[in-house]
């Protein structure tokens, strides 16, 4: 990074020092050397730090990765072996079975009712063997896929950007100070080497050496403290980007939605009966036996073995998603017992499956007591269809099927499923508006579901929203559309061009986009960037992988997410959970704040590190202070206390004001700098020259004295230099007394230090405030503690 | 007339703060300084011998010391022969002997002659006599030895004065080994030194004739103050001082 640029800049400007002194006066500059090498050391470690935490990131998104090892059984050379999917090649057969990973592009050539989850390549779940492999690797569409992800360049990190122009304020102001002082040295008659030598020493000093480890430390606190809330962060720069989002752009799906189907409403005898999915379910146990008994046996799922003590919702499920969901259903209401029990009193004769042709489903069983039912499930036109009498109450009229009828029969009631929104996710939205941070759903779903969901989870409020299914919508859209909300079909957008996109992210603040392609989500990516939003993707499958590269922080699912999103994100929500999102979000403005603390404490120390080199320059006075003491108080002193603003609480309520603007709120400020440069650090600065003074007229070095003292002083051949009381100075005395400086300089900087750390503590509040705050937050706590 | 913009009453506004706080800043800073100078005596330093970091083991200085440009050096170089070459060494010393002039010294009352090896009565110090009998040829007159084709230059030597330090001389029974085999090649002298801190007071003084230094050789000379209570350590030059001499 630019940053250990400027380091290793330092360091090499150091060496170039020590040649110099090498070379021209045959003595040995340990100070450089030590610096140089200092510099070096603290560039490894950072940077190793840096590789071991993302490593960490890594090896856990590995173990989620080798969770489940892709392999494939296939019949190569006639004999049949399980092997890993990666070794697969052009010409084996595949067998799959129920529940298979399909592991490459492969031609189906023999099936019966096979079914295929492309919820990875279409982001929904949407459930056709034997078949011969006919592409592999980066030919199959998953490759071309991941091709797309791998030529994309993502854009660098806020946080990256404001180091970079940090570190170019930084680089050009170190510069800038070095040839002035370098040529004011020439010009007071200094040779060309001591002026050279000055201005390395000047450049050098500006450098803040524990800068960059702080920064660091100061991320990955804070990545270790999202982890534990589940957000992964694999890229440590992108601790921050969540913070800075003003948009995020999440998939419907697995995110916004539990991924579940359930049953949320029937229709029965007239009525209309809400299905809860998470409570018992009152209401359906006083429902009418006939539309569970069908529900129980028109159903192929089954409940999977050995998990019979989970609670229902999370139980596995052999079977097509909706069928799970009835089968759930059922076993929560239990109007005939135990699902799988009925099943075996009531056995199934003849079963004719769901195909996407006919679109139902029948099968006949044989009932307790020796006559047979005829159940039917399926689309509701195509079994309305085929009914003709209506299932009541009161109806106690009841005809059995004579034989295998398919007309004619008794229409018992619609179930309506449904994939409901976690229940976190509605307040999570309205937390992201209330930070002033758009949702945008963008999903390859249906228009009219994800503008159910949308309505439902918040990201739709308005009433009035206008559907562009097609270009003509998105051409002549009203004048006045502020409080309009919008769903845009994918086709719509196809025709649309970049700037009638823009138009709409730019005055929509409520957008649904529907039936997406993976490259119009990496469209609307763009279109965000090009308005200058900072843009979260969330997203699972293999399709939103070059969206999650493309944007600003790319967000993939641990749990149900494709190893590919993964790969392409900068983080990963552990529970798959968007209102984790919003932690992350939390976590991302107090880090940017707090190091904004970090950098004003830090930045403080750098004054009373170059004005004493400066008055020795100019002035002519032994050295205040010295190269080693710099060190220590970079990378010793300073170090602890600016981590230590990493843990800082937030001053305000961050969730409550705009994500910031990337433009203006600038990491390093002009009013950071002159506060840490202009008011703190001078104040430091006298604080140390004051000490130096004291010490320096305590033991008979007058000020009046010291001034153009400085090359006899630090002349080994002078053994006598004369002071204010007339004592006489050898030269290791002198040296002593000089140490003596350095070391009383550094202590009264440390110390005005520890009063910076309280100054640095808030940049908004009073310190008082914010201790009270917490004290209070605290009392509180110990309150609520002794009442409950 | 078009009042100023708002952007120029704010900038004037902050130089207007910049000014005040650092005139304020600059102002307690000196007042700060000013009282703690209060505390310190004018005439005695606040820390002295083994309580200051000057310690109470004096070391050497030596005259005529190389020219201000090159002030990393300690070779007296010069040729005999050179007019020119010889001035600036010659006038180095003739202004330092000139201090010791009891006339030059600003408390010429303080300054009293003393009996060999006596120290001064209380409060005043030693008038160092000049005279040709014991200084020859480390004289002006003689060009302190610098114009001498045969023979060598005087090179003075003075200890470094320390507030209230006092030597512990050696008596017969106490010289330490060293010194006399030393004595054998150099002209007993033992220097009154103390230094009470009086008004007036010269740093103990004596002159090295090096009276045959071989031409065109550089000669490394460490010198060596001894009493009881100087350390000598060559590293640190303690105790001692070091220069070349090369004489062309």
């Amino acid at each position: 990074s630019g940053f250990s640029l400027l380091l290793w800049i330092g360091a090499f400007l150091c060496f170039t020092a020590f040649l110099i002194r090498k070379i021209t006066t045959h003595e040995i500059d340990t100070d450089n050397l030590i610096l140089g090498c200092v510099l070096v050391v603290v560039v490894v470690v950072t940077g190793c730090f840096m590789y071991f935490q993302e490593h960490k990131s890594q090896k856990i998104m590995e173990s989620f990765a080798n969770m489940v090892p892709p392999k494939a059984t296939v019949i190569r050379g006639g004999e049949t072996v399980t092997i890993m999917s990666k070794d697969l090649v052009v010409g084996d057969l595949v067998e799959l079975k129920f529940g298979d990973r399909i592991p490459a592009d492969i031609r189906i050539i023999q099936s019966q009712g096979f079914k295929v989850d492309n919820s990875a390549l279409t982001g929904e779940s949407e459930p056709q063997f034997r078949s011969i492999v006919c592409e592999t690797g980066d030919r199959t569409v998953m490759g071309r896929i991941a091709g797309l992800t791998a030529r994309l360049q993502p854009n660098k990190t806020p946080i990256a950007r404001e180091l970079e122009h940090f570190m170019k304020i930084i680089s050009v102001w170190a510069c800038f100070l070095g040839v002035v002082f370098g040529s004011a040295a020439l010009a007071m008659n200094y040779s060309w080497i001591e002026a050279s030598l000055f201005l390395i020493g000047i450049i050098v000093a500006n450098v803040p050496e524990g800068l960059l480890a702080t920064v660091t430390v100061c991320l990955s606190v804070t990545a270790k403290r999202m982890a534990a809330k589940n957000c992964l962060v694999k890229n440590l720069e992108a601790v921050e980007t969540l913070g800075s989002t003003s948009i995020i752009c999440s998939d419907k799906t697995g995110t916004l939605t539990q991924n579940k189907m359930t049953v949320c409403h029937f229709w029965c005898d007239g009525k209309i009966i809400d299905a809860d999915s998470t409570t018992q379910q009152k209401e359906a146990e006083e429902y009418n036996k006939s539309e569970g008994m069908c529900a129980t046996l028109c159903n192929r799922a089954e409940f999977i073995h050995g998990q019979e003590d989970k609670p229902i919702q999370s139980r596995q499920v052999r079977g097509d998603a909706s069928e799970e969901a009835i089968l759930k259903f059922v076993e929560l209401t239990h109007i005939h017992g135990d699902p799988t029990e009925f099943r075996h009193k009531n056995p199934k004769l003849l079963e004719m499956p769901f195909s996407s042709v006919t679109k139902y489903q029948i099968s006949i069983h044989g009932m307790e007591d020796g006559r047979c039912l005829l159940v039917m499930k399926g689309a509701p036109e195509r079994i309305l269809a085929r009914c003709s009498q209506m299932y009541t109450e009161n109806g106690t009229f009841c005809a059995e099927p004579p034989n295998f009828p398919r007309k004619d029969l008794r229409f018992v009631g619609f179930m309506s499923l449904i994939d409901p929104p976690r229940p976190q996710v509605p307040d999570a939205v309205e937390r992201c508006r209330s930070a002033g941070i758009r949702v945008v759903m963008v999903t390859g779903d249906h228009p009219i579901t994800a503008e159910a969901i949308a309505k439902q989870v918040g990201i739709i409020t308005c009433d009035e929203v206008i559907e562009a299914f097609n270009i003509n919508i998105i051409e002549t859209l009203p004048p006045n559309i502020k409080n309009k909300a919008i769903v845009i079909h994918g086709s719509a957008l196809r025709d649309a061009t970049n700037q009638e996109l823009d138009n709409i992210l730019f005055n929509f603040k409520e957008i649904v986009f529907a039936r997406t392609s993976p490259t119009q989500k990496l469209q609307i990516v763009e279109g965000c960037q090009r308005l200058g939003e900072i843009v979260a993707v969330t997203g699972d499958g293999v399709n939103d992988a070059p969206a999650l590269k493309k944007a600003d922080i790319g967000i993939a699912m641990g749990i149900s997410g494709s190893e590919v999103s993964q790969q392409s994100a900068d983080m990963i929500l552990l529970d798959d959970n968007f209102a984790s999102i919003i932690t992350g979000v939390e976590e991302g403005r107090r880090i940017f704040d707090n190091l904004k603390k970090s950098i004003a404490y830090t930045l403080a120390s750098n004054v009373p590190e170059i004005l004493p080199f400066l008055a020795f320059v100019l002035l002519n006075i032994p050295l205040p202070l010295g190269v080693m003491a710099i060190l220590c108080i970079d990378l010793l002193t300073d170090m602890l206390p600016a981590i230590s603003l990493a843990y800082e609480k937030a001053e305000s309520d961050i969730m409550m004001r705009p994500p910031r603007n990337p433009k203006k709120d600038k990491l390093v400020t002009r009013k950071l700098y002159f506060l840490a440069y202009g008011h703190i650090g001078l104040i430091e600065a006298l604080g140390g020259f004051f000490v130096y003074f004291a010490i320096m007229a305590e033991n008979g070095f007058w000020p009046d004295k010291l001034f153009g003292l400085r090359e006899k002083w630090d002349s080994q051949s002078v053994n006598d230099l004369m002071d204010s009381y007339g004592q006489e100075w050898s030269y290791i005395h002198r040296k002593e007394l000089e140490y003596t400086c350095y070391t009383a300089f550094m202590i009264s900087v440390v110390v005005t230090q520890w009063a910076d750390l309280i100054v640095c503590k808030t940049r908004i509040n009073s310190i008082f405030k914010q201790v009270y705050t917490l004290a209070v937050s605290k009392e509180l706590h110990g309150m609520t503690n002794l009442i409950f | 007339m078009r009042l100023p913009s708002n952007t120029v009453f704010i900038s004037a506004k902050i130089l207007l703060f910049y000014l005040l706080f650092y005139a304020v800043l600059i102002g307690f800073f000196s007042a700060m300084l000013a009282v703690f100078y209060q505390t310190l005596d004018m005439k005695k330093p606040k820390w002295q011998l083994s309580k200051s970091l000057i310690g109470d083991n004096p070391g050497l200085g030596f005259r005529p010391m190389p020219p201000e440009s090159n002030v990393e050096s300690t070779l007296i170089w010069y040729k005999s022969s050179d007019k020119g070459n010889v001035h600036y060494w010659k006038n180095e010393l003739t202004e330092f002997v000139k201090s010791y002039d009891k006339e030059n010294n600003p408390h010429e009352k303080n300054v009293e002659e003393c009996t060999n090896y006596q120290p001064p009565s209380e409060g005043k110090v030693c008038n160092v006599k000049m005279t040709k009998n014991i200084w020859h040829p480390c004289l002006a007159e003689s060009s302190f030895g610098f114009e001498d084709e045969k023979g060598g230059p005087c090179i003075f030597l003075k200890l470094n004065k320390i507030y209230n330090w006092n030597p512990e001389y050696y008596n017969s029974t106490s010289l330490p080994q060293d010194p006399n085999a030393m004595s054998e090649y150099l002209r007993k002298d033992i220097v009154d030194a103390e230094s009470r801190g009086e008004d007036g007071y010269m740093s103990p003084l004596i002159a090295v004739h090096f009276e045959a230094p071989r031409r065109g050789i550089l000669i490394n000379i460490e010198c060596k103050a001894w009493a009881r209570n100087i350390i000598h350590d060559r590293v640190d030059r303690r105790g001692s001082v070091h220069f070349e001499l090369m004489v062309d």
